[in-house]
């Protein structure tokens, strides 16, 4: 008896050992250790500018020179803070930007999903050009026709009319309504890459019940690109929040942050160098706070509409 | 009464082929109204001298004299373009194994998952635009990601500092262009970190679209994991590659960390340079095309389509 309780106390001890000191279970050990510390050494390189505009937003110029300040100011100041919610104009220039980017997320959702159906499902003469071109327009460097555009809204003609559409909304609507904004190639190829995907028994059952191309498309078609229209609204909204490239120029004198943000971070020649840095980095903060809180409260949806989005497949 | 049904459908398809005009027109009128208009204006622009008066804008036609001044009297021209091309190609390979990369790991089952994808995609969001443009070349950011802190002297206490150590490994017998590709990439570990985003969201996507019997199948017949990367997992992901290199190139358009971006930019803020502007995006239009068309060649060759 007491022998074999040895005995089956021996095997378990050697199964244990093949189990913990073979050459696979030490490889993954190695292994999660080095991902542990990958992840934490990249994660921090990411956070680590936010942190640093944090800290940055409360210090002096002199905490900024002192060699023995690194983290932690010596004599926090809300100053800096207080300059820039004045400069940035913050609750109105806040205000502006939600609605702002909003409306013309909304307008890339509208016309990437409208489009993406379109150049999925029908055939129609020269689709593959226009695709292309569309596609071409996503492949350009904006700058290219940045001036072009600029004259195109400043003179901006209806029949005899002409009207100065700078400093509106209305250059970016157009602008997303037909898809050029910036990235509406993008959207319009991720929606597209979708409806390719979907099972078109859906649609066929609902011709066969009598609905035309519309009624389908609002009542079966739509609802089922939910997911993916949330990701979309989600890349064009923060995008545009820090659009820089049209705003400048089309938007020159409105309250939207970008705006303002360029104008506090641009080097002036009356404001010492360390200063002006502090400065940038408190607007950064104030910029980058809200997107931040959008994308903690939508963040699941990048995963997931990425993942039905289709670019894969 | 063939004849009839022919017809009838011949009807059928052309409706439904203007439906189809119906859903794409709003592209259709962008590209007619807007984009091509605007790309022959811009070539236009690029041909001309500006004046202004007081009825507005004056242009005059001047033949190729901006792209003349750009290719032959600019000195920051030319190597703005090569620096920023060089950039790209040490770009692109390093985020697309980089995002591949950490496309597989943040795939695996481990605790706090959810957070660590979190983190590794908000520089989606905040790595753009105008923040990335106040963070390039700022005091503060250069001197927190640096050796230390700012100093009267400009000098740092540390003997054994990164910068040392890239003077020690570039003064040693090993081959210099290697070396200095090395530490290239170490440099640009924050650009690279927050410009792979969206790849690892699309590899990521990718690996999940993976059937799981391929994986069953291949431990069944005694494949190692390294066997089941290299002859399961990177057939799957070859198309991505491509798509995650064209989001690479086209983030670069926008990025203000792109040399280039930020001296054309330069030129289009001042009305009186417009056309030189015009003129040199053009240019940059004209050699990114041809990258890209170079790439896209070269990596279809090592892509595996299914169908």
């Amino acid at each position: 008896m007491d022998n074999n309780v040895a005995l089956t106390k021996n095997v378990r001890l050697i199964r244990l050992k093949t189990k913990y000191i073979s050459v696979r279970f030490l490889g993954s050990v190695c292994w999660k250790i080095i991902r542990t510390i990958i992840l934490l050494g990249l994660g921090f390189i990411i956070l680590y500018p936010i942190i640093v505009k944090v800290i940055a937003s409360f210090m002096t110029v002199d905490d900024l020179i002192d060699s023995s300040v690194k983290y932690f100011p010596r004599h926090p100041v809300l100053d800096n803070i207080k300059y820039v919610y004045y400069k940035l104009n913050y609750p109105r220039s806040l205000l502006n930007s939600i609605v702002f980017s909003g409306v013309i997320a909304i307008a890339q959702v509208m016309v990437s999903t409208f489009a993406g159906y379109g150049f999925a499902r029908f055939k129609f003469f020269g689709k593959n050009l226009i695709f292309g071109l569309l596609m071409l327009t996503l492949l350009m460097p904006p700058q290219a026709i940045l001036v072009p555009l600029f004259l195109t809204f400043k003179y901006f003609s209806i029949g005899p009319i002409q009207i100065n559409l700078l400093n509106t909304i209305w250059p970016f609507i157009i602008l997303s309504l037909t898809g050029l904004n910036l990235k509406g190639g993008l959207y319009v190829f991720m929606m597209r890459q979708y409806y390719r995907g979907l099972p078109k028994e859906l649609e066929e059952a609902a011709y066969i019940d009598g609905a035309g191309a519309f009624k389908t498309f609002f009542y079966i078609v739509l609802p089922n690109g939910i997911p993916l229209m949330v990701t979309i609204f989600l890349f064009a909204f923060t995008w545009q929040w820090s659009e820089a490239i049209y705003t400048p120029l089309l938007l020159p004198n409105i309250q939207v942050l970008t705006r303002l943000m360029l104008n506090v971070i641009s080097p002036n020649r009356d404001i010492d160098p360390a200063y002006l840095s502090v400065i940038k980095n408190t607007a950064g903060l104030f910029t980058i706070f809200p997107i931040i809180v959008v994308y903690l409260a939508l963040q699941r949806y990048f995963i997931k509409g990425i993942e039905r989005s289709g670019i894969v497949g | 009464m063939k004849k009839v049904q022919k017809l009838r459908s011949a009807v059928l398809r052309s409706k439904r082929e203007a439906i189809g005009y119906v859903f794409v027109l709003p592209i259709i009128i962008g590209l007619a109204m807007i984009y091509l208009p605007s790309l022959y204006r811009a070539v236009k622009i690029s041909l001309s001298e500006i004046t202004y008066e007081k009825t507005g804008m004056v242009m005059e036609y001047e033949g190729l004299s901006q792209y003349y001044y750009a290719f032959r009297v600019d000195p920051d021209f030319i190597p703005t373009v090569l620096e920023s091309m060089k950039d790209l190609l040490i770009n692109i390979p390093t985020i697309v194994i980089f995002s591949f990369f950490m496309a597989n790991v943040l795939n695996q089952k481990f605790i706090g998952r959810s957070v660590a994808r979190a983190v590794f995609f908000l520089p989606v969001i905040t790595a753009t635009g105008i923040l990335v443009m106040a963070e390039a070349n700022d005091t503060i950011q250069m001197l927190y990601s640096g050796s230390g802190k700012l100093n009267e002297g400009g000098l740092s206490n540390n003997i054994f500092n990164y910068e040392n150590f890239k003077m020690m490994f570039l003064n040693s017998s090993i081959n210099q262009r290697y070396v200095s590709f090395l530490f290239a990439t170490i440099d640009r570990i924050y650009y690279i970190v927050t410009t792979s985003g969206v790849q690892i969201l699309i590899f990521l996507a990718g690996l999940q679209s993976i059937p799981e019997s391929m994986f069953e199948a291949a431990k069944m017949e005694g494949a190692t994991s390294w066997e089941i990367l290299w002859k399961i997992t990177f057939p799957y992901i070859s198309p991505l590659i491509l798509v995650s290199v064209l989001y690479t190139i086209i983030e670069t358009f926008y990025s203000f960390s792109n040399p280039i971006v930020v001296y054309i930019n330069k030129y289009l803020q001042d009305p009186n340079n417009f056309s030189y502007g015009s003129a040199i995006s053009l240019i940059y239009f004209a050699v990114s095309a041809v990258a890209i068309a170079v790439i896209c060649l070269i990596i279809n060759r090592f892509i595996v389509y299914q169908d």
